[in-house]
């Protein structure tokens, strides 16, 4: 595409400029690091879910030929403060149980962190750390999060006396009316297992401590360099100004690195004490035992509806295993959880009770729809339950609790206010993509051969980009996510640069900023860099999570951009001798409108502007720059509202209990979109987290606390084998409060997904006379479950 | 004790001295060689993403040691470019938006390239058992499929896109 | 993930290797294609103090028949048993077996004497060659004995090599479209280790009625299992689907089938039946196709 009209990036399915480096072995990411003089990390961790430590005995390591120094938790805790928690709710008092970066006293996760060595290189600093003798007296393990909340358990932290880590309690309309009101109450316990969203690249860090500028320069794999920042000065009491956190191509986040990780934190420390850079890349082990674990829940919830379908009230607790520490993040998880029991339906009362308990498991926080996965799983799952019990189609049962169209803007009973949008209209085109009908008379037909297909449905209505406030706890100076500072540049060549302080974590903002600047501006996609993640020359920003890119970074771009668009005008319009709005800027070119052969290269206007500034007029200052803000509305929890249905068919073979999915039908709806490639590529890949998270993976311990499922071996993500072709159909209702009307939509995927797989695998096998509420969906708990069944017939 | 180790390196010859037996292949290429664009992403030959071709065929570099590859041919992903052109794989995966994160893209277009030299036109069902050794956590892998479908039919073709 | 630092050898001969060997004892190690001893040094579940790396000696690799008797190389990777068109011919279960260990990556480099001697109880390998009655060569710098698969696997990662020895060579008896055959491996990804590993070998006469059934069960015990009632039950019926099915429903594991976080035995127990009785089919299938 060379000849641009306006408006014609955006909507295309345009490949991606930045793919370049990538396909060619030539993106940089953490490992890909190298500084001179740069020295190697490894960490030495603990054998026990929970101990006394009595002693960390260096010597014979610091023998080793190539060692360099080995920090323990106890100088650790003398150099740095404990790590950050935070909490989502403004009014919350949380007592912090202590986490130190490393443990100096007591560990309580099997392989957290008790000491970390630096030798000369990778492979030293592994034999360097098998080295450090530490002294363990055990302590007794707790391992279930209800045993955990007994008064006789064990205590894991001195300042929490239950074990509870923290206590969120929402409601909104009228519960009791909505339940007085009911036929019918249907009561489940659900359960979510844990798993995690396990990136390819794992953690990693390159700290490096200049002594002669007191300042620390950090690349690290992260989805916040600037909180990161923030967060580093404030645990090393080190001066904010004089930390630099480079987040280079990041292979992976998916909310686990939103962490404010114990490790880096030790490696600057480590940096520190050295005066040399130092480099630590997490191992896969480390990475499943030690760096954070999510979606572990048990919602215990009541659901009251009438007998005609209508759904009232929804009441529920929730009890999430935070593991040994709370994470900054821990509430998040918790309270999606909470606010998206109500679905994208009519509801009069809703009711919901969170904790969060303490156990001697890895600590638990943010993956890929932070909290909402479990929210939606319990609401779609008792609609799905409702209707079996009324007798009802699941698609009918949901056409009469769906918020219409005209109902919106519309505020949830959980207080959630849903944007745009036709939600009825998606479930209508899902059920047509996927010929509903047919597929259940085939299914009808199948049935009676033996064969067990299950056709899921499941929508929900995702909130992206949150704008809560991250107050309370001991550092509230974390900036919101609402908001968006974006500085765009025009070099001296005619080419722009686009700098945001986030960082692509395979979310494709290379391309789409781009689309949207190059629109607005008027130049070539190709003329169109992005730099990201690196705090010293982008503005501060709360990093890529929570969906937010689309909805509120892309309107800061787009802002951005129009003011840069000005100033090329009024440099044009100089050069041309024209009024500034009589200047048009198209393909890297401004011309007087109508009159094309008045015409300058964008190449001059910024000659001009930077090297001829004497013969600018006074009131155009030098230069060929915008730097603007966006901020987005604050009436709700999140900014953006985007919806889907998801529709998988699977078939599970109830002799084995090993489920495949057939084919897989998408309906979303994120607003404009600015690329639609780039959607589809998010809304598939996170249905695939989905579809891994239900049927193949599950961080298992064993009553010790010891992790059973540390490698890839165990911890089965799906492969290419194991997952379908997806349909994915589009809508496109514009945000009406969003300049350019663009949603994020990134976490949905990883949302829908699970109650839809769930939904199809119950649907294959519960007329068989089980019933499904908890996950995993794997070949052993499915002949489990059919097991109980005979047991139960007989 | 360490040995010097000689190898072709994507059509170079590379001469290492003083090579440690337990290197394994993806550290010698990454940290010697400097070739980063082969990736570590699990402990246990399960990811795919440090796949490279050894003698023509694909392989996990982590699971091979360093000093095997002395005397014989190794082609990593910035291999593959021939004269200012992409590899049709490279091109495929761009052009159907077969990766996101990049991280695992590497393994898979070596892991692609072994594939196709075996199977010029493979179906889906057997570019995906081809692929069953590389982990993707972004795409869900529909579009890594259909930019291998993409490169076999240019390769048929012969066509290519320039770098 | 790094191994400990080990001696290393790659010797350019057998005998050099054996000589090697020998020498170390219980220190040594031998490395074929590495893709499972490699993995356990990088846990350090496994130091040698001495690899002795096989990876320079020609001439072990090669899949050949003669006199009826198909003889493998033991360094022969499992692609090129996979590709092998005397395989596919001539022995199609050893073909198939070995098509779906790990991924393409592992069988570029994985070989047959590789997996046998590392002896994991959910290796594809092992009940196919039981079933096929297979011996492997044994060798050491003293000598060679020829010892039968079905005498070779003793406990989990434990056979009847000894600390000098090496298997050089597989040894089993080809066959053509008379027999019933299947390899079939459940397993929760394509590309994992079995749960439940099966192989089946179906004799029958001219009416279809069974003569000989040699059915085995990889990863349900720490060594391949044959299910002999499930091959009594066989013998003397015709080969049907309903006397697959009740066949089958003999199956029975023994007090040592393991459990893991993928499969408890109580599972392993359950679906056996199920993976014996469509193995079964897929045989019998096999069999009446090449009437046709």
């Amino acid at each position: 595409m060379s000849d641009a009209d306006e408006g014609a990036y955006v909507g295309q399915r345009l490949a991606r400029p930045e793919d370049r480096r990538f396909i060619q072995g030539a993106a940089t990411y953490v490992d890909d690091v190298a500084l001179p003089g740069m020295v190697f990390a490894a960490f030495v961790r603990s054998p026990h879910a929970h101990a006394r430590i009595k002693s960390v005995n260096a010597e014979v390591a610091l023998d080793h030929p190539k060692a360099l120094h080995v920090l323990t938790g106890a100088e650790a805790v003398k150099a740095s403060h404990p790590m950050p928690v935070y909490s989502y709710e403004p009014a919350q008092k949380i007592e912090k149980p202590a986490y130190p970066c490393l443990a100096a006293e007591r560990v309580r996760f099997v392989n957290e962190p008790v000491a970390v060595v630096a030798a000369t290189d990778r492979y030293s600093a592994d034999d360097v750390a098998e080295l450090v003798e530490v002294e363990y007296e055990p302590l007794p393990v707790l391992m279930d999060p209800e045993v955990s909340l007994q008064e006789s358990s064990a205590k894991l932290h001195d300042n929490l006396p239950n074990n509870i880590g923290l206590h969120l309690v929402r409601q909104g309309g009228d519960i009791k009316a909505a339940f007085a009101e009911a036929d019918g109450v249907l009561r489940r316990r659900f359960r979510m297992h844990r798993h995690t969203g396990s990136p390819i690249e794992p953690r990693g860090i390159v700290a490096s401590y200049n002594v002669g500028q007191n300042a620390l320069t950090v690349y690290a794999s992260t989805q916040i360099p600037h909180i990161l920042k923030t967060h580093l000065s404030e645990i090393l009491d080190f001066p904010e100004s004089n930390i630099r956190v480079i987040a280079p191509d990041l292979g992976g986040g998916f909310g686990n690195k939103l962490q404010v990780a114990p490790e880096y934190v030790a490696v600057c420390l480590l940096s520190m004490r050295l005066g040399a850079p130092v480099k630590w890349i997490e191992t896969r082990r480390e990475s499943l035992s030690a760096f954070i674990h999510a979606r572990d829940q048990i919602l215990d919830a009541e659901i009251a509806y009438k007998k005609d379908g209508t759904l009232l009230g929804i009441s529920c607790n929730i009890l999430v295993d935070a593991g040994a520490y709370l994470d900054a993040r821990i509430s998040g998880p918790t309270l999606g959880a909470g606010l998206w029991l109500t679905g994208p339906y009519r509801l009069k009362g809703y009711f919901c009770d969170m904790k969060e308990t303490m156990t001697n498991k890895c600590p638990y926080a943010a993956y890929r729809g932070f909290g909402s996965t479990k929210g939606v799983f319990v609401i779609e799952r008792s609609v799905d339950l409702i209707a079996n019990e009324l007798g009802m189609d699941r698609a009918e049962i949901r056409r009469k609790n769906l918020i219409q169209p005209e109902e919106l803007p519309y505020k949830t009973v959980s207080g959630l206010v849903y944007d745009s949008g036709d939600y009825e209209e998606a479930l209508d085109r899902a059920l047509q993509a996927v010929d509903y009908q047919k597929l259940k008379a085939e299914q009808a037909a199948l049935r009676k051969r033996g064969k067990y297909i299950g056709i899921g449905l499941a929508m929900a209505v995702e909130g992206a980009g949150w704008n809560t406030y991250t107050a309370a706890m001991a550092r509230p100076y974390v900036p919101t996510q609402d908001y968006s500072t974006i500085t765009i540049r025009m070099n001296l060549s005619g080419r722009v640069t686009i700098y945001i302080g986030d960082t692509s974590m395979g979310t494709s903002h290379g391309v789409t900023a781009s689309q949207v600047a190059a629109d607005a501006l008027g130049v070539r996609l190709e003329d169109i860099d992005l730099v990201e993640g690196d705090t010293a020359v982008t503005p501060y920003d709360s990093g890529t999570r929570a969906a937010r890119f689309a909805g509120v970074v892309i309107p800061g771009v787009e802002k951005a951009a129009k003011s840069l668009r000005s100033k090329v005008a009024r440099v044009a319009a100089h050069i041309l001798e024209a009024a500034p709005e009589d200047i048009e800027i198209r393909s890297g070119e401004a011309f007087v409108r109508g009159l094309r052969s008045k015409t300058v290269t964008l190449q001059r206007v910024a000659q001009v502007a930077f090297a001829e500034v004497w013969s600018l007029p006074p009131d155009i200052p030098p230069g060929m720059e915008a730097t603007e803000s966006f901020r987005a509305p604050r009436d709700s929890i999140c900014v953006t509202w985007p919806y889907s249905v998801h529709m998988p068919v699977v078939e599970v073979d109830v002799e084995t209990g090993i489920t495949k999915v057939l084919k897989y039908v998408i309906v979303h709806d994120c607003g404009t979109e600015i690329n639609p490639m780039v959607v589809e590529g998010q809304a598939v890949g996170g249905s695939v987290q989905g579809i891994g998270g239900v049927l193949f993976e599950e961080l298992v311990y064993d009553e010790d606390g010891q992790l059973l499922t540390s490698t890839f071996m165990d911890y089965l993500l799906p492969t290419a084998c194991e997952v379908p072709n997806f349909d994915v159909v589009h809508m496109a209702t514009p945000a009406p409060q969003i300049p350019g009307g663009y949603k994020g939509m990134g976490e949905g995927g990883a949302v829908y997904s699970y109650a839809a797989v769930i939904s199809a695998v119950a649907d294959a096998i519960e007329h068989l006379g089980v019933e499904v509420t908890s996950t995993p969906l794997s070949p052993k708990r499915i002949r489990q479950m059919m097991r109980e069944r005979a047991v139960v017939a007989a | 004790m360490n040995r010097t180790i000689q190898t072709r390196v994507n059509g170079r010859k590379s001469i290492e001295e003083n090579v440690e037996p337990r290197m394994l292949l993806v550290h010698f290429l990454r940290d010697r060689l400097r070739l980063t664009g082969t990736h570590v992403g699990c402990d246990s030959t399960n990811c795919g993403a440090c796949t490279v071709l050894f003698d023509g065929k694909a392989v996990k570099s982590c699971t091979v040691l360093a000093v095997r590859a002395h005397g014989h041919e190794v082609t990593t992903v910035e291999g593959l470019a021939q004269n200012g052109k992409l590899h049709p794989l490279q091109a495929g995966f761009q052009h159907e938006h077969g990766l996101q994160c990049g991280y695992c893209t590497p393994g898979f277009i070596m892991a692609a390239c072994d594939l196709l030299s075996r199977n010029p036109a493979p179906t889906e069902q057997e570019i995906r058992l081809g692929l069953e050794g590389n982990l993707c956590r972004c795409t869900g892998y529909h579009n890594i499929i259909k930019a291998v479908q993409w490169a076999a039919a240019n390769l048929a073709e012969g066509k290519s896109d320039h770098v | 993930m790094i191994p400990r630092s080990f001696g290393y050898h790659d010797p350019a001969t057998l005998d050099e290797a054996l000589t090697l060997l020998g020498e170390y004892g219980e220190d040594g190690k031998l490395m074929a294609g590495g893709q499972s001893l490699l993995p356990m040094m990088k846990f350090r579940l496994a130091s040698p103090a001495h690899i002795v790396d096989l990876c320079r000696i020609p001439g072990v690799d090669t899949i050949e028949e003669s006199n009826g008797e198909i003889r493998i190389g033991a360094l022969a990777t499992h692609r090129s048993l996979e590709d092998s068109q005397l395989l596919k011919s001539r022995c199609p279960i050893l073909a198939k077996a070995a098509s779906s260990i790990g991924d393409a990556q592992v069988r570029n480099l994985g070989t047959i004497g590789g997996a046998i001697a590392h002896a994991d109880p959910a290796a594809n390998y092992s009940p196919v060659l039981v079933a096929l009655g297979a011996r492997f060569v044994v060798r050491s710098a003293q000598g060679e004995r020829v010892v039968a698969a079905a005498d070779f696997y003793k406990d989990t990662f434990v056979t009847a090599l000894r600390p000098s020895e090496m298997v050089t060579e597989i040894r089993v008896l080809a066959f053509g479209r008379e027999v019933g055959w299947e390899h079939a491996k459940l397993s929760r990804r394509a590309s994992d280790f079995a749960l439940v590993g099966v192989a089946v070998l179906l004799r029958a006469d001219a009416a279809d009625v069974c003569t000989q059934a040699d059915v085995v069960l990889g990863a349900v015990a720490p060594v391949p299992v044959r299910m002999q009632g499930v091959e009594v039950a066989l013998v003397g019926k015709p080969l049907t689907s309903a006397a697959a099915a009740q066949a089958a429903s003999v199956t029975k594991l023994g007090d040592k089938t393991p459990s893991d976080v993928h499969a408890d035995a109580a599972y392993r127990a359950e679906v056996a039946p199920v993976c014996v009785r469509r193995a079964l089919e897929a045989a019998i299938n096999r069999m009446t196709a090449r009437n046709k």
